[in-house]
């Protein structure tokens, strides 16, 4: 079976990744794409007020996750792709490179965002570790 | 049926960009793939002793074969037709240039190449070609 793993974050360059992906696994005789939005809450004093505790912050940024991957699901639920979601905290990079290592996934396709100059700097952010941290092929999809 | 194109160096994660690329042909059909070696130009008049542009030119020819021969013995006994192309410039803006005109549907690279010492950074030309080209890069180590 081939294991796709997908980082999206709800914008349109993580959208063109999934039907990149889904493509791929179209080809395949099985295959399963495995969505996944990272959430970077933040941690400590950000509940320091009585009234907002960490668990109200988690809960909202698990939700902000879960909208994060509602394009993509409606993408693939449309193709009949099978797939699985899932909303993690932690650093992206970091996570996107251990998700794929322990699920087997043989290829990450994500979205780079940005044009120009700034691409670069953008680069240098989540795709540019998820490179040097996977250990399978990255595809970048603009 | 995508064409792609794969520019090496001879290097080990050029070589495995094409290995990748095979590998992925259970799932992904390639029509043809378009090897490119990018040979950083002499200049005439290098080395003080006034190489010709002949010589110079048949140096990038030989760099450029001994760069492209791992992947071309690869690509032969895979049995995916394939073109090679050796040109002397910039190696990311040749690489999104040849990417254009050879209607290259999608690039497979290694994520450096030889001669990048940075443990830290995606290579250069990788970044370079990104920032130059819409196409989906596929990075490979």
């Amino acid at each position: 079976m081939l294991n796709i793993l997908v980082p999206v974050d709800g914008s349109e360059n993580a959208d063109r990744a999934v039907v990149y992906a889904r493509r791929l696994a179209q080809g395949a005789q099985s295959a399963r794409i495995h969505l996944l939005n990272i959430q970077t809450p933040p941690r400590g004093r950000a509940g320091v007020s009585r009234l907002i505790t960490q668990e109200m912050i988690n809960d909202f940024y698990a939700r902000e996750g879960q909208e994060a991957t509602e394009s993509a699901r409606k993408l693939l639920n449309a193709a009949g792709v099978d797939y699985v979601s899932h909303v993690v905290f932690g650093h992206a990079p970091t996570e996107i490179a251990g998700y794929a290592q322990d699920h087997g996934c043989a290829r990450i396709v994500m979205g780079t965002r940005g044009n120009g100059k700034l691409l670069n700097i953008l680069i240098g952010s989540i795709a540019n570790q998820v490179v040097q941290l996977a250990q399978v092929p990255v595809t970048l999809v603009k | 049926m995508k064409r792609i194109l794969i520019p090496v160096d001879g290097s080990e994660p050029a070589l495995n960009a094409v290995k990748a690329l095979l590998d992925a042909r259970r799932y992904d059909p390639v029509e043809r793939v378009d090897l490119l070696a990018v040979q950083l130009p002499l200049q005439a008049g290098a080395f003080g002793s006034g190489l010709s542009q002949e010589e110079i030119d048949a140096y990038h020819q030989e760099e450029g074969q001994a760069a492209l021969q791992a992947a071309r013995d690869l690509l032969t006994q895979s049995g995916v037709p394939f073109e090679t192309h050796i040109l002397a410039g910039s190696p990311a803006e040749t690489i999104a240039r040849v990417a254009d005109e050879t209607g290259a549907n999608e690039i497979f690279m290694g994520t450096r190449g030889l001669g990048s010492v940075s443990a830290l950074f995606m290579g250069s030309v990788a970044t370079g070609v990104l920032s130059l080209t819409d196409l989906p890069i596929t990075l490979v180590k």
